[in-house]
């Protein structure tokens, strides 16, 4: 720890630290553009200019580390006389198009000089504008409005440093310089929409997310990326009920800052669905009736069986190994996804849902074919990317009375006797092992649909049905008697960071 | 108190930048003495002759060596910086030219002095002709065993490379040239660190101007006293080049003593003001140099006496400017230079430098308006001392200086809406 004086408050920071994040921590706010916190230091917006006693001339706060006995001010007169230069002159020249800019409600220049109220800009001259870049797609995801470009070189570092494919440049130099792609080769690395996320401005923005809602209408909640086994931190943000798009959260472990445009762009199953009450043999019927028709199947000596995905939570594997008496999961081979952790490692995952490993840890064997003897299946398919085909479902033995776990009226909905509409990743708590056995506990994004109840909550229903004991509903309760995280419970896991020995 | 030339010796000798040339005035004797001297020596006759860099800052030369790290894993470099480019300088285009093995001779010393065995010219692209003979200089060298795999028979491993840049003003500046060096945008690095640890290549690297290289020989051979005894102020020692521009009888590059007096250089040496015309300004460091007033010149042109008059030595461009110049137009020139060089990657510079250009044309053009000059002045305020490197600086110094100064003629102009001095210029 490092002892130094910020503002005529003695604190104490952790060693090696920036006086950006040394400020943050004691809860000072250093204003900021090119600073990021997972690229290379430019220090070249200079709007996080502080004092430090014994330096002359005014110090970048992000090129800057702690020093001890450092005193530094961060608001006195000459910086914010400063600051509010450096603003005038990143406003001359920006468009002031807020109402029509995308980032608006998001953006750093917007936000800090709110924040500030600058007094009106004396700039009279003509803004400068870049016809051939105002209004063009970069890459197959990114959107380019080059008149709100402030600089700061964010979008550059990322594709250099991040992605490693250096798509993106400076072009020209001074007051013409410009944000370019090498060559006019697109944009098209599998992070690019990064580049939008880190952008502080409304230079770079997400092409399919483009004048659909107003970030502030969205609801944010913490969540991780359902799309293959590395599990990224996200925010996945949502409006009446519906998913509007996925933005990166910070988890050093896992994916830093950083989302793979693959995860980011697959949520469009989650706004799908069209089942929203239990129906058997193709009529709706309540769920009581639907679930006292399944206890009383599984109380006979019928040889149940479970299908699941790895979409399925640890507590719902764990519950169904209870009911069921086999349980096996559908193999889910995806492409290679790849996300770079904190550390600058590749997190690699072959995997398409999020809980393999929570499988295995379960015991869990893979699904191949259906037993001879099995007489009831339980099948789910609220699952990613795609439901039961055709071929799939004939597979099933004909005379297996099938309870089908979908939101799909499709193939397996048509030939179950029993459609149970369960909840969605999106919709449920649970915990998920990622391929890199790290243990990450979700709570539900959003509200369920209205009809649909979760695997926890009916599950333990049938189990009370059958006259069995059971833990549920609730998620921790069960989780707490899966053998292989013994001695954990959910406080235990508040920053999704609890990584399981292998 | 004219001294005999040490730094144009060779100027108007015939054949004076071939090496045979050099070696009949005595050439290669620096290295020689510096082969047989320990590298720490070699820095302590630098810095005890108090050599300050040539390139504007006046930084002291061997302190500046002292600072690369001895025992450090990474390869050292010598860089020297040819890449003369503000305005009004032309000084180092003459060593070049004429007596490019004295600086060739001046990088090897360097090298020795830090075990560096390779060093980097960076020149001015625009500098063909010197190019042309820096690369034939080196061949020479090369040849006959002054620089090379073993160098003047001692074993030792040195050479040296011409790189050619590409004309932005921003690779003078020795972070943006290391950028440049490098391959990458000349784009000025934040310091600390400075290139004595983290320089070119990212290894430890000297970097110094043309004429500071040019220098160093001399102060091997003939010691650090000679050098001392040059110029009447012991902290600016040495012979200075001068590039003498604009109105005067016989503009051109004169070496003097540091610390000549500035009057006389351009009366006495440069023949005064033609046509019957008087001083209105002279800029006596390039560009980036605030101006003096007429009745500020009788000055000791040294690197702190002029920092203590507000304005810098610089590159020791002088710039005179007789009273058929609009000061507003002039500074125009200036504003319109930063804007088109700044790199771009600083707000306060990007932003500062056309703004200022802008407002100084739409004033040059008539349009002038009541707070303008209240405007510049705060615009400058916040370029100065808030950027990476210091073009910034090096626009709003003088503008601001400008304004101060001839700060009528800005407020005639404006309102009158035209320039005052219309027909008297062209």
């Amino acid at each position: 720890m490092v002892k130094l004086t910020m503002d005529g408050r003695d604190v104490e920071v952790r060693e090696g630290l920036n006086l950006i994040e040394a400020a943050r921590s004691v809860g000072i706010e250093i204003p900021y553009f090119c600073y990021h916190p997972g690229l290379r230091v430019v220090g070249q917006c200079r709007i996080c200019l502080v004092e430090i006693e014994g330096i002359p001339k005014l110090q970048a706060a992000c090129a800057t580390p702690v020093r001890e006995g450092m005193v530094v001010f961060t608001d006195n007169d000459r910086v914010r006389k400063l600051r509010s230069q450096v603003m005038e002159f990143l406003l001359i020249n920006h468009p002031l198009d807020c109402p029509i800019c995308d980032q608006a409600g998001e953006c750093d220049l917007q936000d800090f000089c709110e924040a500030h109220s600058f007094p009106k800009s004396r700039y009279t001259e003509a803004k400068r504008v870049n016809p051939k870049l105002e209004r063009r797609k970069i890459g197959p995801h990114v959107f380019q409005n080059m008149n709100r470009c402030i600089h700061c070189s964010r979008c550059i570092r990322f594709c250099e440093e991040i992605a490693g494919t250096g798509e993106l440049t400076f072009a020209e130099r001074g007051y013409k310089m410009v944000i370019d792609t090498h060559d006019g080769r697109p944009l098209e690395n599998p992070w690019s929409a990064c580049t939008a996320d880190i952008c502080p401005v409304g230079a770079l923005t997400v092409y399919d997310f483009r004048f659909h809602e107003r970030s502030w209408n969205l609801t944010s909640t913490p969540s991780i990326c359902p799309h293959c086994g590395n599990g990224c931190a996200i925010r996945l943000e949502h409006r009446s009920g519906s998913v509007k798009r996925f933005l990166p959260a910070a988890n050093p472990l896992i994916n830093h800052h950083w989302l793979c445009d693959f995860g980011r762009f697959s949520y469009d199953w989650m706004n799908g669905g069209d089942i929203f009450e239990p129906m058997q043999g193709g009529e709706p019927v309540p769920w009581t009736d639907a679930l006292k028709e399944i206890a009383g199947k599984l109380s006979s000596d019928n040889r149940t069986v479970a299908v699941i995905t790895p979409f399925q939570s640890c507590e719902e594997m764990a519950l169904l190994k209870t009911i069921a008496d086999t349980v096996m999961i559908r193999r889910a081979p995806g492409e290679e996804r790849k996300i770079k952790n904190e550390q600058g490692h590749w997190m690699v995952s072959h995997n398409a849902g999020p809980n393999t490993q929570g499988a295995a840890a379960l015991g869990i064997s893979l699904f191949d074919a259906y037993p001879a003897d099995a007489r009831v299946l339980f099948l789910s398919e609220n699952l990613f990317p795609a439901p039961l085909t055709e071929e799939e479902v004939r597979s099933i033995p004909s005379d297996a009375f099938v309870i089908a776990e979908t939101r799909h009226r499709g193939p397996l909905a048509k030939r179950a006797d029993i459609v149970l509409p369960g909840h969605l990743f999106h919709e449920k708590e649970g915990t998920y092992l990622n391929d890199h056995r790290i243990l990450q506990h979700v709570r539900p994004s959003i509200q369920p649909a209205a009809g649909t109840r979760g695997l926890l909550s009916y599950g333990s229903e049938i189990l009370a049905g059958m006259g069995k004991e059971c833990p549920g509903p609730a998620a921790e309760a069960i989780f707490q008697t899966i053998e292989a995280f013994q001695g954990l419970t959910y406080a235990d896991l508040p920053s999704r960071l609890e990584k399981i020995r292998g | 108190m004219i001294v005999e030339p040490i730094l144009t010796r060779a100027v108007g000798v015939e054949g004076g930048h071939l090496l045979s040339s050099y070696l009949e005035r005595g050439g290669y004797q620096g290295l020689k003495k510096a082969l047989s001297m320990t590298p720490d020596s070699i820095i302590d006759e630098v810095k005890r002759s108090g050599l300050r860099g040539r390139g504007g800052a006046g930084f002291p030369c061997g302190l500046k060596w002292s600072f690369v790290p001895k025992d450090h894993p990474k390869p050292k470099y010598v860089v020297c910086n040819a890449d003369e480019g503000e305005p009004g300088t032309f000084k180092d285009k003459v060593i070049l030219e004429c007596d490019p093995h004295m600086l060739l001779e001046g990088m090897a010393i360097a090298c020795l002095s830090i075990g560096a065995e390779a060093g980097y010219i960076y020149v001015r692209g625009e500098f063909v002709r010197a190019i042309k003979i820096l690369e034939k200089a080196v061949r020479e060298a090369r040849r006959d065993g002054y620089l090379g795999r073993n160098v003047m028979g001692s074993g030792k491993k040195i050479d040296i490379f011409v790189h050619s840049g590409a004309g932005a003003y921003i690779c003078g500046e020795e972070t943006g040239l290391l950028e440049s060096l490098a391959g990458h945008r000349g784009h000025p690095r934040l310091k600390p660190p400075f290139p004595a640890v983290v320089g070119a290549f990212d290894s430890p690297t000297i970097l110094n101007n043309v004429e500071t290289l040019a220098c160093v020989p001399h102060i091997i051979t003939r010691g650090a006293d000679w050098f001392t005894s040059i110029g009447p102020n012991p902290k600016n020692t040495g012979t200075k080049l001068f590039a003498v521009s604009g109105h005067v009888r016989k503009p051109g590059v004169y070496e003097l003593p540091m610390g000549y007096n500035l009057k006389d250089l351009i009366e006495k040496v440069c023949g005064g003001i033609p046509d019957g015309r008087s001083i209105k300004a002279v800029i006596p460091g390039g560009s980036s140099a605030p101006p003096l007033k007429p009745e500020e010149i009788d000055v000791s042109l040294d690197f702190d006496t002029l920092a203590a008059m507000g304005t810098m030595l610089g590159s020791g461009a002088v710039i005179v400017v007789d009273d058929s110049v609009c000061m507003v137009k002039l500074t125009q020139r200036i504003t319109r230079f930063y804007a088109h060089e700044s790199c771009g990657q600083c707000s306060p510079c990007r932003e500062g430098t056309h703004w200022l250009d802008l407002i100084m044309k739409r004033i040059e053009e008539g349009n002038g308006r009541e707070g303008d000059l209240e405007l510049i002045l705060d615009i400058c305020q916040g370029m100065m001392g808030t950027t990476i490197c210091v073009l910034s600086d090096a626009c709003a110094m003088p503008v601001k200086a400008f304004v101060e100064k001839y700060r009528d003629e800005f407020e005639a102009h404006i309102s009158r809406g035209r320039c005052p001095m219309r027909g008297t210029h062209g």
